[in-house]
């Protein structure tokens, strides 16, 4: 096990070879190649950095070996390494956890990632030249490794010199060689110890920033802002998280580039929605309807996702016996995706929706009016999403409460819509509230979200995948044992519909509670007893409706 | 975690080789490793070029985490670590009276390793009692011997008696020379009594006795050799064993 590692930054204008020779002298290591080595180092994370975020990174080293050449992946965090998992020799870079033999690598990847893939964010090209601090019996107390990297930028083929370190390596059980060996090199001329590590300055010289993508919303807002103003920043976020989606969905690496698009665009319209009068009439009215069009024309190609998505556990769901008949049907999805893809691909190079883009950026980098026409907009956001919050939350525990065992599922389809709506919102102004408490809210609405989610999701499955086999049918299928594996899985979807539906009223009960309210009226700066009784307040929420401020 | 045990109650008969070479290539393959010398002539220690010494000795090790954990050494291949033997293991045997000390000595590793291989002394003693209560599989090298059906139904009814059925136990063929009739009749004839011996054996080879002057795992310096193969086959088998027998045990 390697303990921790010194990075040691070194004086590039001499050579390695030559610093070789002194480290060697310093330390009493032997030189074990007596040439360079080179290394290609590529770093691995998903698009929205989930291991840089988790204080992680994952190194695939491939070296021009004897045996032709091998991939050593290596995962390395600022945590103790007694929970690191053991690096791994590979044939081929991973694209995803699926390409990683089972074992404790695939675990902690497989935790990190979910269904994003893994890409190459930065690649490193190293001359190595390897020491060892060695006992009488020659075995290696201590390791040094001196690299020269360099950067290499995609599509150029210039490199940029990251210079030269040395990395001393500590062994389990042989610390106080490690120490001897550090305390040498902090009196060599020209080392110094270095908390630089390359990683970064490799994923600048790509033109990415580690961390510059998050599917959160990540808007500051202050809560004197105009509403205009706070909105337009929200709406132009996700219009920057719906383009850095474009190129990933169109080389369909993983499904959640198409997913977090279709979360900008959800996001975008909600707000539209709740904010109406924020905008002038048109802006709202024509935006809102090209925002609805690409919603629609993602829809395809996200629903075949999700069924390739869970293909695994439905699979399983049923008995072995059926489990083979289901091949076709996947086989029917992957034809299904590559065309609905294409068809995507033509949506997204069409005019329509190159005009929304530069359109709707236009208006939301256009200076703000100084008298703005919309009611709403110059109102401090602050009051205006204490309000809005507050409502929303009203509304849901009205519908809510108004559901009983025999309510038909529209009204549970609306309830989750409200409940979409009032999780956008709690999002998107989260910036205007103490993280705590909008993080412990939104854990108590994501209870009943989860519910209402699973039940409308296995509905809108099950409807789905009779259309499928219709589809599959009039394409020419069959084969009747096809078909029953495809009823036994929409049987299976329905009985944990039923199931969900029957969850609903105690996880209903979970959220309105009166805990959760009073955490919502601390939010929202409300006294809810005062609001109903003082005649002035009552009048405010009275004009407040006429202008349209709630529905 | 798996605790294996590399065992059998005659000496040499190919345990340590056995011991060097899987916990080299169990590393190789991803896991991380611990190769627990156990036997006080530290003969694994040797191959691994590790000191073998432990401060405070076995005593140490078996009744303090902290303990377990000083001794361990980083060997010089990524992902293994090595447990060196003691002098002082000699008198382990009176140090484990308890039946089930070893095996809450390797408790606190659990986390830290995902294999864990005991190269064992012979005999049967408290130490080998010990360890037949820490490890859930237990790996048998047979030479194909008149003898070794012998002491290999000793050894399974040893254990029967001692209602040790935890056990996953996985003999296999060590030191197999097939110019001779005697081996290629044992080793058909042997598994039909015992149905869990494993398919692959390992040749008798010299490559195996130059570990002693290299000083190192086979494949590290004969990587194509057959014995080398031989043993990366093996190790792939007893996975499969270890994983067949998780995932029957799962359910409950
Ligand atoms: N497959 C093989 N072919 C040839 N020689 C072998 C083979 N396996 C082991 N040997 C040699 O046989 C001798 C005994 O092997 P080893 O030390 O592995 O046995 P052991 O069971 O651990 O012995 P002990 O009981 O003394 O610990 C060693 O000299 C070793 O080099
Ligand atoms: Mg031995």
């Amino acid at each position: 096990m390697t303990q921790e590692a010194v990075i040691y930054a070194l004086d590039s204008a001499d050579q390695l070879t030559n610093w070789a020779e002194r480290i060697a002298i310093a330390t009493n290591a032997k030189i074990l190649s007596s040439h360079e080595e080179l290394v290609d180092i590529t770093f691995l994370d998903s698009f929205d950095w989930l291991f840089y975020s988790a204080g992680v990174q994952l190194l695939a080293e491939s070296r021009s070996g004897v045996d032709g050449k091998k991939i050593l992946l290596r995962w390395v965090s600022g945590g103790s390494s007694k929970r690191s998992p053991a690096v791994l020799y590979l044939d081929r870079l991973p694209k995803t956890a699926a390409d990683l033999p089972t074992g404790q690598m695939y675990d902690c990847i497989n935790k990190q990632l979910g269904f994003r893939s893994l890409l190459p964010v930065a690649s490193v090209h190293s001359r190595q030249i390897k020491l060892a601090i060695l006992d009488k019996e020659n075995k290696t107390r201590c390791r040094l490794i001196l690299e020269h990297n360099y950067a290499r930028p995609r599509g150029h083929n210039r490199s940029i010199d990251l210079g030269c370190r040395l990395r001393l390596e500590a062994l389990l059980g042989y610390e106080k060689v490690f120490n001897k060996a550090s305390k040498s090199l902090g009196k060599l001329k020209g080392v110094r110890r270095t908390q630089d590590d390359i990683f970064k300055n490799a994923v600048i010289v790509t033109g990415r920033t580690p961390g510059d993508y998050s599917s959160k919303i990540q808007v500051h807002l202050l809560s004197e802002w105009r509403v205009d103003r706070a909105c337009r920043e929200i709406l132009l976020a996700q219009l920057n998280q719906l383009e850095k989606n474009i190129e990933g969905t169109i080389a369909n690496t993983d499904t959640e580039f198409l997913h977090d698009l279709r979360v900008a665009i959800r996001r975008s319209r909600a707000l539209l929605s709740r904010m109406k009068n924020a905008f002038p009439k048109s802006i709202c009215h024509r935006f809102s309807k090209e925002l609805a069009w690409v919603g629609e024309i993602t829809t395809p190609l996200r629903d075949l996702d999700v069924f390739m998505i869970n293909f695994p556990v439905n699979r399983d769901s049923l008995v072995p016996e059926l489990r083979a008949n289901l091949a076709p049907f996947y086989e029917f999805l992957c034809t299904h995706h590559k065309a609905e893809q294409a068809v995507l691909i033509k949506h997204f190079n069409s005019r329509r929706f190159a005009n929304f883009r530069t359109k709707w950026r236009a208006y939301l980098e256009k200076p703000l009016p100084i008298r703005p026409r919309a009611g709403l907009s110059t109102k401090p956001i602050g009051e205006v999403a204490d309000k809005r919050i507050w409502k929303t939350y009203r509304r849901l525990i009205r519908e809510g409460k108004s559901i009983t065992p025999d309510s038909p599922a529209e009204d549970l389809h609306e309830l989750r819509k409200t409940c979409k709506k009032l999780r956008y919102l709690l999002e998107a102004f989260a910036s205007l509230y103490s993280k705590k408490e909008i993080k412990k809210i939104i854990n108590s609405l994501k209870i009943l979200q989860e519910n209402l989610g699973d039940f409308q999701d296995l509905y809108v499955q099950a409807t789905k995948l009779r259309d499928f086999s219709q589809v599959m049918s009039e394409e020419g299928e069959t084969r009747k044992e096809v078909f029953i594996a495809i009823r036994a899985l929409i049987k299976n979807m329905l009985i944990k519909k039923k199931l969900a539906r029957a969850e609903f009223a105690q996880r209903f009960s979970f959220f309105a509670t009166a805990q959760v309210e009073k955490e919502f009226r601390r939010l929202c700066r409300r006294d809810i007893s005062r609001d109903r009784k003082d005649p002035k307040k009552k009048k405010e929420l009275k004009r407040n409706k006429t202008v349209g401020l709630t529905k | 975690m798996n605790t294996v045990a590399i065992y059998h109650i005659k000496g040499g008969v190919g345990k340590t080789a056995t011991a060097v070479n899987l916990s080299y290539l169990a590393a190789l393959s991803g896991q991380r490793v611990l190769l627990w010398d156990l036997d006080p002539q530290a003969a694994s220690s040797f191959y691994f070029r590790v000191k073998p010494k432990v401060k405070g000795g076995g005593q140490k090790l078996l009744h303090s985490d902290a303990g377990i954990f000083k001794a361990i050494r980083a060997s010089d291949y990524d992902n293994l670590d090595i447990l060196p033997a003691d002098f002082s293991y000699r008198k382990m045997d009176h140090q484990l009276e308890n039946k089930k000390i070893l095996k809450r000595a390797l408790e606190p590793l659990r986390e830290a390793y995902d294999l864990i291989l005991l190269d064992c002394a012979p005999n049967i003693t408290y130490v080998s009692e010990n360890i037949f209560r820490a490890c859930n599989a237990m790996i048998i090298p047979v030479i194909p011997t008149t003898l070794s059906l012998r002491t290999l139904e000793q050894l399974t009814n040893y254990l029967q008696t001692k209602e040790l059925t935890h056990m996953q136990l996985m003999p296999f063929f060590s030191m197999v020379d097939s110019r001779r009739k005697l081996h290629q009749d044992i080793t058909k004839s042997l598994p039909e009594k015992f149905p869990d011996f494993l398919n692959t054996y390992i040749p008798n080879a010299s490559e195996v006795e130059r570990m002693g002057i290299m000083r190192a795992p086979l494949p590290v310096f004969a990587n194509a050799s057959k014995p080398s193969r031989a043993y990366c086959y093996l190790l792939v088998e007893i996975m499969g064993r270890l994983r067949k027998d998780r995932a029957l045990k799962k359910p409950d």
